[in-house]
């Protein structure tokens, strides 16, 4: 367990606890001061980033705590966002996302701050792990929707419900998954010589594209009848994203040029 | 949904499924073989296989033909996989057996500071020459300000400590570490009556810091630290101690020679390659111990502008589709998906 004691440790533990108190508050009772907590949550967390960024004198999204710094902290500014496109509130779920995301950061990653080599400065870099940041966020949510619609396999007009909402989350996200693959491709060539190396977190990208167009046209083929389907679908996407994210990021039996665990 | 449409649906998700399985077997194999393995001939039937399901799929669904954003979505994956194609190896191969075109791969190039090359060698001692050549005029190493020194302890136990403008570490027991001088390139002048230590950048890559130890009895002794490690002769409780900079860019400043005139003058670093006459020149190695010579790694453009016609398309058509049309939809709530 990697304790973080610096003032950025303090920043980044005030917004987990806060989180936490939120996730109590909105499941027991009081949603509303639940959801102020949420809103001061992400404020301490948005300043563990900005001090993070002025510290290292970079664009933070070079190691996974970075990473997971930022994914925490656009949690709350996409629940604010999606309320209004898919006309459902989901902060009472977001701030378990925002939860789950902020405990490795906390607790797991190594926090040092590390110099840019010269293979990241590019102006493709802060673009191409945006927009993927974006994606993972609202395919999460996406994803958490359908699980949680999973649960209530009886209720079929919930199950629906649900799948439209998610559907429509996968909609935000895809585009930008696209085009965090895209400008990865761009960067390749750019950087190495070639669009594509087949290196593995290459591949688990790719994968996790493939899982979502296999979902668009499962779905554009048969609508909402096999709603099951549906969810098993963007969970099945999910997941190749947190493999994607994590396991190809940490596991040695994935090396590459992507590979962190070396 | 009629039963062609729904034959050929079925197939492009039988063919995204088997592409899937593929993609995750070609992730445990490693970059090299997945490489193999999506070239291999097996495969280019299968990638053959999906650009006639996109071609036939534009037949039979009218929608990919009459709405613009879908169209441009089915289209630029057959130019990424065309120019893929065009650009492979194989596709190199091809082209010098049937259109006669003589054209490199991929290949390297190894040129030393004041000299030119006009050779791409593509593995041993095979080359191909190429009309041109490049003069490397300067090669530079460029670091960032911030250095680190490392201080093994012993037993494994090793301590990195950046080094702040004050250029200090006071230790535990009262020793204190200074770094008096940064060196970007130790030599040793014996021309002298003495010898010299002396700084010589440009010349090579040997930095070094010049480090006091003064230990809590006063004593103090002078030593060198370099990036290789020991510090001779050290008598402190962490007596090794290595010197590292990180690199922030390596730069070549080369120029573009046809007959016998610079054509073109360029500056190749780590993302910023040079593109000239059908190739992309990057910045790929260099001399690590005196950086006397840099090495590019050489490749063809063909198929590159389809392919990147190609993602262009791909993006817009996709931001096109599901954001510009959907979007403004979800405004007016469920119903409109």
């Amino acid at each position: 367990m990697e304790i973080k004691a610096s003032f950025l440790g303090v920043l980044l533990y005030s917004s987990l606890l806060l989180y936490a108190i939120s996730a109590v508050l909105m499941t027991v009772r009081g949603v509303k001061i639940g959801k102020l907590l949420f809103f001061w949550g992400f404020i301490f967390n948005f300043s563990a980033l900005i001090y993070r960024w002025v510290s290292v004198d970079h664009l933070p999204m070079q190691t996974l705590f970075e990473i997971f710094l930022w994914l925490t902290a656009l949690v709350y500014p996409l629940s604010c966002f999606t309320k209004k496109y898919i006309d459902y509130d989901t902060f009472r779920l977001d701030v378990f996302i925002a939860l789950v995301l902020v405990f490795p950061a906390a607790f797991v990653f190594d926090g040092s701050p590390r110099q840019l080599p010269p293979a990241l400065q590019s102006a493709f870099f802060g673009p191409h792990v945006a927009a993927y940041m974006f994606s993972y966020v609202l395919m999460f949510k996406a994803s958490a929707l359908s699980i949680l619609a999973m649960w209530s396999l009886n209720d079929k007009k919930n199950m629906i419900m649900a799948e439209k909402r998610s559907y429509k989350l996968v909609c935000l996200g895809f585009p930008l998954l696209t085009l965090g693959l895209l400008l990865g491709c761009f960067w390749a060539k750019v950087a190495w010589g070639r669009f594509w190396g087949w290196d593995p977190k290459e591949l688990w990208s790719f994968i996790s594209w493939l899982a979502f167009v296999l979902y668009f046209h499962y779905r554009y083929q048969n609508g909402t009848k096999r709603v099951l389907i549906n969810h098993l679908l963007v969970n099945i996407g999910m997941f190749f994203i947190v493999v994607t994210l994590v396991w190809v990021n940490l596991s040695r039996i994935f090396t590459g040029l992507h590979n962190y665990a070396s | 949904m009629s039963k062609r449409r729904t034959t050929l649906i079925n197939i492009s998700q039988y063919l995204i499924i088997l592409l899937i399985l593929l993609s995750i077997y070609g992730a445990f194999i490693g970059a090299e073989r997945a490489k193999s393995l999506f070239n291999s001939t097996l495969m280019i039937v299968l990638w053959v296989s999906i650009l006639l399901i996109f071609i036939i799929g534009s037949v039979v669904f009218s929608s990919l033909r009459k709405n613009v954003s879908l169209a441009l979505i089915h289209i630029a994956p057959v130019l990424i996989i065309i120019g893929g194609m065009i650009g492979s190896e194989k596709g190199h191969q091809l082209q010098k057996k049937y259109l006669g075109i003589e054209k490199a791969y991929y290949g390297t190039m190894l040129i030393y500071e004041g000299s030119e090359s006009d050779k791409i060698y593509l593995d041993g001692n095979s080359f191909v020459q190429l009309p041109f050549s490049l003069k490397l005029r300067d090669f530079k190493v460029l670091y960032y300000q911030k250095d680190t020194l490392y201080l093994d302890a012993g037993g494994g136990d090793i301590q990195s400590y950046d080094l702040g403008d004050d250029s200090s570490i006071v230790f535990e027991d009262g020793t204190r570490l200074e770094v008096v001088k940064r060196f970007d390139n130790l030599r040793v002048d014996l021309n002298g009556k003495d010898r010299q230590i002396i700084d010589k950048p440009g010349e090579g890559l040997n930095y070094a810091a010049q480090v006091r130890i003064i230990y809590p009895n006063g004593k103090t002794i002078t030593r060198y630290a370099f990036k290789s490690g020991l510090v001779s002769g050290g008598a402190m409780s962490a007596d090794h101690i290595s010197y590292h900079r990180t690199i922030r860019d390596y730069i070549s400043s080369i120029d573009v020679i046809e007959d016998g005139k610079t054509i073109k003058t360029a500056e190749i670093e780590v993302n910023k390659p040079l593109h000239y006459g059908g190739y992309h020149f990057y910045q790929s190695s260099y001399d690590s111990k005196r950086g006397q010579y840099t090495v590019f790694s050489v490749h063809s453009d063909s198929g590159s502008m389809i392919s990147y016609i190609g993602f262009i398309m791909l993006a817009v058509g996709i931001f096109w589709r599901f954001w510009f049309g959907k979007i403004f939809v979800f405004r007016k709530g469920l119903n409109g998906d």
